[in-house]
């Protein structure tokens, strides 16, 4: 039984003339629309004027094409939420917020050659985190090489290297969703997802977490993530935590940080390293998971491959700064804590356990470029301190594990209920 | 360049199509063969440049050494030198490494490894060749063409992945005008045949992929899997390579039908097999076809007694594994078919001539299932890197880890759960996904018993020089229904093409 039978010759002609219409449709749409921001035409006020980043690997990649941005911040959302450039850290500088959420040091790395490639850098910061240096991290769906300028080795690829990537948003299916998405935001007039330096936009943050509850929420999703198994730390063999890539050949992804330090050297741009400040519930759940050991050897590892690195290049070796300290900001109570004399309205330096305002963002620019003052928020980390600086850590957390069992009790109740209390053994 | 790029779509194939059939209109059947050899030589210079003088000095040297054979009557030395040339080019590009490292490992040296790149097709090319350099000395090749034999060797919608081309079929397409003549029947045929096999790849084997490389990896770095983990594994790799390798197989048969050309057979349902000597009947035919007819029957075959005919079936196989992939779980590989088939014909010549134990139905499927086990536990050694690691994945599919489902389960299957546990179920996280897991393991596999395959349903349309044998009351027929059907899939794998991924077969 057959519905409209077709001769073969009417169906190719119609199928291809049907498949040539459709794909024709939604490539003038995804560039009339440009929901990337990627294509060279003019935005269209209710249409195509408010862009909604999710993919900000490639918008922000293919943004820094059109400005000549020679300051630039590297790392993962921890910096993308956090870091608001303030004038007096990048003085005459025109720098952008080149952060983005799962950043890996390949990406960091790349990220980097792409940017010096476009326009010579005066001044970087790079944050780095713990997680980066899982050698079982995920590489982000939305990761592609065809986005940067220039290949791995260095060497600079034909202007046509953007074909591919144009190719990709005038006929996926990606695209045309994210247009969709765009058109919706313009004409709602509904807030951007990023601001003009690259930071996540601030408003949209404030919205989200916009009472009491949504922040309880919101702490209990992130320390739900962060602790659990197969995520974001306990994601190697047997759900452990290993920097080691390659058994047989010891790889690890220590050298994907040499590798990022290297081009930083041997190209000599002012780079400052900051460890992301993260709230003491995530240092309590690391702890408790029994990660504290693997921690504080990342740090230590950090400093002595920078120095070595350095040395090597014969040059002084760039700053590295700890934020992740245990701290008057780092311990801030919950907003309905019983032990406070009233409940109060969101949090001052934290959006969630695991990413900084910009409030902290702005102590640790000018910690970084402005005082270099080394106190209880920040300390520079240096081979010959270092051991000291963790064994003072330790007892810092410790202590306040001591002075409040609420919070440590708390913590080592989620790690219960998701089989991770003390998983890795000392 | 790969079929499910946007740069083949829709840059290499109309130009390549247009070109083909205008050459072949205005300048006739010989220009139309040279520009689809050219254009094949682009395809394949697309991934490296470098690598076509590599491949065309391997024909050029092919065709010399055929021409030679001919003209001298089957001279035995010149074929056994001819022969030796390919398989040093593909000993030196495949298996330097292998070596190199196999003896360090065994004899404790230190020898450098060279990291050599292995180019795109070698093993197909160089199997192409080898067959004809035989033929020719068996006096079954007629004297051919030389532009007849690039297109041959480097036609394009082959080349990388196979099927493994005999000349016997394809040259005569070549030669035959009737072939450039564009028509609607071939188009229609070769465009749906493509569509399908885009499915298989974009809408089945890359989501299947998802579960696999974290298993596998953590096999290799020592960890120890548990029950689901493992089969969640091993399945969705089944699941994986046969999407992956048949929807290349499709594409490869539809493309070269939209040229006129008719490819032989890839794929029959290789999972319906009830029996490893089915299973090789049906699972990449052109491969068992070549190693039956150059390698088995070279050996001796069965022409030396029982005894003889095992261990040439036994070495026929472990070197088919040698030729997927330089390395000891490829030998494994090899030889637990071997072992398997050696089993399947003894177990035959037992049962011969006794009665069936076992009615009809249930014969069929005690067996097709006996097989598909089998057929699964060789993929674990096909798919890891390393014999530890097979092992590792082995042990968590005999349970030896113990059984684990994701935490998320303890709270939603409540007393029953907690009953369970009393049997040593554990709830906790892994690399088990549970529900969206098995469903997107389970739906393909039903795909794969239940439905006719690609060639079957357009039996109308004869896609393959090849003959086959499944039989369906379902057949592609042209009308409104199939046209919004094969327009909805081309336009969702088209606008899908993004997350680009090689297909597995590249590596062999």
């Amino acid at each position: 039984m057959a519905l409209f039978p077709l001769q073969d010759k009417t169906f190719n002609r119609w199928l291809v003339g049907l498949f040539l219409a459709a794909v024709s449709a939604i490539a003038a749409f995804n560039l009339v629309i440009n929901p990337f921001a990627v294509f060279p035409v003019a935005r269209i006020a209710g249409i195509s004027d408010v862009h909604n980043m999710t993919n900000a690997r490639l918008y922000k990649t293919f943004l820094l094409r059109q400005r000549e941005v020679d300051g630039l911040l590297l790392g993962s959302s921890r910096v993308e939420e956090s870091m608001y450039p303030l004038a007096a850290a990048w003085p005459g500088m025109t720098v952008y917020n080149m952060a983005m959420p799962g950043c890996s040091l390949h990406e960091m790395l790349r990220n980097l050659q792409h940017a010096h490639a476009l326009t010579p850098l005066k001044q970087v910061m790079i944050g780095l985190d713990f997680f980066m240096f899982s050698a079982y991290q995920e590489v982000a769906s939305d990761f592609s090489e065809d986005n940067f300028a220039v290949e791995a080795d260095g060497t600079p690829k034909p202007p046509t290297y953007v074909l591919r990537t144009w190719a990709n948003i005038l006929f996926s299916a990606d695209g045309l969703e994210k247009s969709r998405d765009t058109l919706k935001a313009s004409r709602k007039r509904a807030m951007p997802t990023h601001e003009d330096n690259g930071m996540t936009y601030i408003p949209l943050h404030e919205s989200v977490v916009h009472d009491n509850a949504a922040i309880y929420r919101i702490f209990d999703s992130f320390e739900n993530n962060y602790f659990r198994k197969n995520s974001f730390w306990l994601n190697g063999p047997n759900s452990t935590y290993t920097t080691v890539k390659n058994l047989s050949t010891g790889a690890t992804t220590y050298d994907n940080l040499r590798a990022l330090l290297d081009y930083i050297y041997a190209n000599n741009i002012n780079t400052h390293f900051v460890i992301s400040p993260i709230h003491v519930r995530m240092l309590l759940g690391l702890d408790g998971i029994g990660l504290w050991p693997a921690f504080s050897d990342w740090k230590l590892q950090l400093t002595r491959i920078n120095e070595e690195v350095a040395a090597r290049h014969g040059q002084p070796p760039r700053p590295l700064w700890d934020f992740t300290l245990v701290n008057d900001h780092t311990t801030e109570w919950l907003p309905e804590d019983p032990r406070l004399p009233q409940p109060k309205k969101g949090l001052a330096w934290f959006w969630d356990p695991a990413h900084p305002k910009p409030s902290f963002g702005n102590l640790v620019q000018e910690k970084v470029f402005i005082t270099h003052q080394e106190d209880a928020i920040g300390v520079r980390l240096h081979s010959n301190t270092v051991q000291a600086h963790l064994q003072q850590q330790r007892a810092a957390l410790d202590a306040y594990k001591e002075q409040d069992p609420l919070t440590r009790d708390a913590i080592r109740q989620r790690l219960e209920s998701l089989n991770t209390w003390q998983w890795i053994k000392p | 360049m790969l079929f499910n790029s946007y740069e083949f779509l829709l840059m290499f194939l109309p130009l390549c199509l247009g070109g083909y059939y205008s050459f072949s209109s205005v300048a006739g059947q010989r220009a139309a063969i040279a520009w689809l050899a050219l254009c094949s030589m682009f395809f394949y210079g697309w991934w490296n440049p470098a690598y076509v003088w590599l491949m065309t000095a391997s024909i050029l040297f092919n065709y010399g050494a055929g021409l030679l054979l001919a003209s001298r009557h089957r001279s035995k030395p010149l074929l056994a030198l001819a022969v030796a040339a390919n398989l040093l080019l593909l000993g030196h590009y495949k298996y330097t490494d292998f070596f190199i490292s196999s003896a360090n490992a065994l004899a404790g040296l230190d020898w450098q490894l060279h990291n050599i790149v292995l180019p795109l097709g070698i093993s197909f090319f160089t199997f192409t060749q080898i067959a004809y350099l035989v033929d020719v000395y068996r006096g079954e090749v007629r004297e051919y063409r030389i532009t007849d034999y690039f297109l041959f060797v480097t036609y394009f919608p082959h080349l990388i992945a196979g099927p493994i081309i005999h000349h016997k079929e394809m040259m005569p397409q070549f030669a035959k005008p009737a072939t450039q003549q564009i028509t609607a029947h071939n188009i229609t045929g070769g465009l749906v045949l493509f569509t399908i096999g885009l499915a298989k790849k974009i809408l089945v084997a890359d989501r299947a992929m998802e579960y696999v490389g974290p298993v596998f990896t953590a096999a290799e770095q020592g960890a120890s899997l548990t029950f689901f983990e493992a089969w969640g594994g091993t399945l969705a790799y089944v699941v994986q390579l046969y999407f992956d390798f048949s929807g290349y197989a499709d594409m490869a048969l539809g493309l070269s039908l939209l040229f006129g050309i008719r490819l032989p057979l890839n794929f029959n349902s290789p999972h319906k097999a009830t029996s490893i000597i089915d299973f090789w009947r049906r699972w990449h035919m052109t491969l068992s076809r070549f190693l039956r007819d150059y390698l088995y029957i070279a050996l001796g075959g069965s022409r030396h007694g029982e005894p003889r005919r095992y261990l040439n079936l036994f070495l026929t196989m472990l070197l088919g594994g040698i030729w997927h992939g330089a390395g000891w779980t490829f030998v494994l590989w090899g030889a637990l078919h071997g072992a398997y088939l050696c089993i399947n014909h003894g177990w035959r010549a037992f049962c011969a001539g006794r009665k069936a134990l076992l009615p009809p139905a249930l014969r069929t499927a005690v067996y097709g299932t006996l097989t598909f086990l089998a057929v699964v536990v060789s993929w674990v050694f096909f798919r890891a890197h390393s014999l530890d690691g097979a092992l590792r994945v082995l042990e968590g599919m005999a349970g030896l880890n113990g059984v684990t489902v994701p935490l998320k389960y303890a709270e939603k299957w409540g007393e029953t759960g907690q009953w369970l546990a009393q049997f040593g179920l554990v709830f906790d996280d892994n690399l088990f996904k549970g529900g969206k897991q098995v469903s997107q393991i389970l739906w393909p596999l039903l795909v794969i018993w239940l439905l006719p395959n690609s060639q079957t349903l357009l039996r109308h349309y004869d896609v393959t020089v090849s003959e086959f044998s499944e039989q369906s009351r379902f057949a592609f027929r042209p009308n409104a229904a199939t046209l919004l059907l094969c327009l909805v899939v081309l336009l969702y794998c088209f606008t899908h093409l993004t997350q680009l991924s090689e297909f597995l077969y590249f590596r062999f």
